[in-house]
């Protein structure tokens, strides 16, 4: 027999749990495709809707100063809704760097 | 009494600081340092002279190196170029960092070993960041000839690429002539390919979010993980989890040796061939500060294991400061440095005195105790950097306690399912897809925590 410790023991339980939660959640999704947005990650988690975006939110993202947060906001309400995550490039101030910075912040829908 | 490595690491980090801010004659300290070496083998007999003279002869060695590593040798790169130069430069070098593949460039550090000048070539010392206007795969100790515009590092990030060690940067428009010899270490080229396959493995089970997030944790690499999130755990105090440091470096040493002792290895044997494990492990992660003072800690607690001396945390502690140190100096004022020794600093040093002042050892409930002790380690960590933080980014995060208690132990659950991972993606793939499932659901739950974490009132103060 195999004299393992407690910590040991537990590592052993732990990856027998970890097999059989995967067990069950790839389980799940065999069932029914859309239990993927409760059980794995959506991608829209990690990125913000330039559609709904507010201005407090865009001065909390460290890399967009305050004035270009503003043309963001100030171009959705002058132009209508973002079509495109490219239309960014449109707002003053926003070169070509920045965009390729922030592009894969945002999301339009 | 002090442990001793520990007292020796404060008073050489105050002789750099010391000569840091006044201007030190490097001949006249070292008169005296020699001076006090004589007097404290003179006083040999005398405990409080001896330390005395053994404290200042140290205070005075800390100076002593820092004013050395800010002098460069007369065939550095530094004194053959110029802030501004529009001259264009052949750069003989070889690779010493993983070049770093963004949209339409890449980056790396090349360790230049010649320089043609004028038509005239001179051997040089030095590393330069290169930044190569192609996507190109180049490799860790590829031998490169690159021409291109090159200069002298200014501006607000001139002293964080001296501290680096980086004396130049060279802008590549022209396709660079690769020699095609490898002349990195072993160690290094085995440690970088183990990396490219242990980041195959995540990026084939994970999806991209997920994936990004597990390189990070497991590998320390940042580039995948998305920005929002980024911005979202600064703000709530848990971008560390984001940061390969002691937490990895111990789950990689305790799964290690239950690994070797499934495999009946002899105690010894177990801790040695772990020792070369986690050393190979820190250069896999790029040997950064949180890393190497983590490896040194590991190495010295299970030396002591071997030895069946009782380690002590503080020494552990003054010695891989003292190791980081004795190579570069002036990472004394490198921000993932005072990070990284404040944290663990803290934690050592608060935590127990926090745990008798609550009187926690009377709580019989153990996943309450459990609860109390992690919110008390959180506490303790975020006192000991709440003052750095705030200095250098102007934020204080007000969540960091209350976020910490679900996101440290889901990031341990993450890491242990990442590694894994990873090995049963070596050994045994259909398991490896049931893990990379859980992993999914975890780090949806961390993601999502954290996110609801930022969005509670006043969870952080911006302080410009």
């Amino acid at each position: 027999m195999l004299n393992l410790t407690q910590e040991e023991r537990r590592v052993v339980v732990f990856l027998l749990t970890v097999v059989l939660v995967g067990m069950g959640i790839n389980f799940c999704l065999k069932l029914n495709h859309k239990v993927r947005r409760v059980l794995c990650v959506d991608e829209s988690l990690a990125r913000i809707n330039l559609n709904q975006v507010t201005l407090p939110q865009l001065l909390r993202i460290r890399c967009i100063p305050k004035k270009i947060a503003e043309k963001i906001i100030e171009y959705r309400f002058t132009n209508g809704s973002y079509g495109q995550v490219e239309e960014l490039k449109q707002v003053k101030g926003l070169g070509e760097k920045r965009f390729n910075k922030l592009k894969d912040l945002f999301f339009v829908k | 009494m002090m442990p001793l490595l520990f007292y020796l690491a404060v008073i050489f980090c105050s002789g750099i600081i010391f000569a840091a801010k006044i201007k030190f004659i490097f001949f006249a300290g070292l008169l005296a340092a020699a001076g006090f070496i004589i007097f404290s083998y003179l006083c040999i007999n005398r405990e409080k002279f001896f330390y005395l003279f053994v404290s200042l002869a140290v205070f005075l060695l800390g100076a002593l190196s820092f004013t050395s590593s800010r002098v460069v040798y007369k065939g550095n790169i530094s004194n053959f170029i110029d802030y501004k130069d529009d001259n264009l430069y052949v750069l003989k070098g070889v690779v010493v960092s993983p070049p770093d593949q963004e949209q339409n460039h890449t980056t790396f550090i090349l360790k230049a070993e010649e320089i043609t000048q004028q038509q005239v070539k001179y051997s040089i010392s030095g590393n330069v960041r290169v930044v190569y206007s192609q996507e190109e795969n180049f490799s860790f100790g590829d031998e490169l000839i690159l021409l291109g515009k090159l200069h002298k590092p200014f501006g607000k990030r001139k002293e964080y690429f001296f501290r680096q060690g980086i004396f130049g940067i060279l802008q590549v428009d022209a396709p660079a002539d690769n020699i095609g010899i490898s002349k990195a270490l072993f160690l290094q080229r085995f440690s970088n390919y183990l990396k490219t396959k242990i980041e195959q493995k995540l990026f084939k089970y994970l999806t991209g979010v997920t994936a990004g997030i597990m390189d990070a944790m497991l590998l320390g690499e940042k580039k995948f993980v998305p920005l929002l999130l980024n911005n979202t755990m600064v703000l709530t105090g848990t971008v560390h989890i984001l940061v390969v440091s002691g937490f990895n470096v111990g789950i990689v040493a305790m799964l290690l040796l239950l690994l070797f002792k499934f495999l009946r290895f002899k105690r010894n044997v177990r801790y040695f061939i772990v020792i070369f494990c986690l050393i190979v492990y820190c250069f896999l992660t790029g040997a950064s500060t949180p890393v190497v003072r983590a490896t040194i800690m590991a190495i010295f607690f299970l030396a002591g294991f071997i030895l069946k001396r009782e380690p002590n945390i503080y020494n552990s502690l003054g010695l891989a400061a003292l190791v980081i140190l004795a190579v570069n100096p002036a990472q004394v004022f490198d921000l993932g440095f005072q990070l990284s020794f404040a944290s663990v600093l803290a934690i050592v040093f608060l935590y127990p005195k926090l745990k008798s002042l609550l009187r926690v050892e009377l709580v019989n409930f153990r996943p309450l105790k459990f609860m109390i002790e992690g919110l008390l380690v959180s506490l303790a960590a975020w006192i000991g950097t709440v003052g750095i933080i705030a200095c250098n980014f102007k934020i204080i995060s007000l969540v960091t306690v209350l976020a910490n208690i679900f996101i440290v132990p889901l990031a341990t659950l993450i890491t242990l399912c990442g590694f894994s991972l990873v090995f049963l993606g070596f050994i045994y793939p259909p398991f490896a897809y049931l893990v990379a499932s859980t992993s999914e659901f975890i780090v949806m739950v961390l993601v999502k925590i954290n996110l609801l974490m930022a969005q509670l009132p006043f969870s952080c103060l911006f302080l410009s």
